[in-house]
């Protein structure tokens, strides 16, 4: 790490993401190259955007067969398109398994970060959380399933199923849901560098580099 | 997300990146191409469920 690049302060970083959304994880595993290039030292918090809040919890079949379904495609087009973004991720190590992977909702998946984050874990949650969706083909939907996922990290399984089913950390869900909207972000990943700078789409790593490198920058001048 | 449902910012933000880069918006997730965006993941158009 470059002592000379780092700021007294980590710079901040709050990212909205949906543990369902592709993009995400490929502009995580981005921007993570981004702070290990620069030594800039970054303060993470991340956040919840629910992309398809009405889905089911149990939707049976696979993305290819949810999306050709309700839109109608057809199935080679959909798994071309899926291919494209699996190919992408796998650039970066990331193994998605879009054949396995459940389809579902996600709203206790959020109050489970908001959880970890309340008990300082929330980036290792994350993490956790993007793995069992896309590469373990975990169901990040259920509760039991979500506490069996928790526990593999060291949670106490019955603290998170009691927490999950009393609903108890939502109102921090919907909370940053409105601040989403008072942002204006439409789409997720959405990165929002030192509260100034808003940063859409999984970005080359350059990019956010760039993006933390002006922040120091600007600090210093 | 239409224009009636699109939200209007009350926090100012400086954007930076390439505005083509994949992203998931509303229910639909996009991914970059040469000329155009795709769609990628699902979109579910509200009924449809």
């Amino acid at each position: 790490m470059n002592d000379s690049a780092n700021p007294i302060a980590p710079v901040k970083i709050d990212i909205w993401s949906d543990v369902q959304c592709p993009w995400c994880y490929i502009g995580k595993r981005r921007f993570e190259a981004a702070v290990e290039s620069s030594g800039i030292a970054v303060d993470i918090e991340y956040h919840s955007f629910e992309l398809a809040p009405d889905t089911p919890v149990e939707y049976e079949g696979t993305p290819t067969q949810f999306l050709s379904e309700r839109k109608g495609l057809p199935m080679p087009q959909v798994e071309e398109m899926l291919t494209r973004v699996t190919d992408i991720a796998s650039s970066l190590g990331l193994d998605y398994d879009y054949e396995h992977i459940h389809q579902t909702n996600t709203i206790k998946a959020h109050e489970l970060l908001h959880f970890a984050k309340a008990q300082g874990r929330q980036l290792e949650m994350k993490e956790r959380l993007l793995e069992a969706y896309f590469v373990k083909t975990e169901h990040v939907g259920r509760v039991e399933d979500l506490a069996d996922i928790a526990a593999s990290i060291g949670f106490d399984r019955s603290e998170v199923v009691r927490v999950l089913d009393s609903s108890e950390y939502l109102p921090a869900v919907k909370s940053d849901m409105e601040v989403a909207m008072q942002y204006g972000i439409q789409g997720v990943p959405f990165f929002v560098i030192d509260g100034k700078y808003g940063v859409s789409g999984a970005q080359e790593s350059e990019t956010f580099a760039n993006v933390l490198t002006q922040v120091i920058t600007e600090r210093d001048s | 997300m239409d224009a009636a449902t699109k939200p209007i910012p009350t926090f100012a933000l400086t954007p930076v990146g390439d505005p083509t880069v994949g992203v998931c918006e509303g229910d639909a997730c996009l991914v970059e191409d040469q000329h155009s965006r795709v769609l990628v993941n699902r979109q579910i158009d509200e009924g449809l469920i």
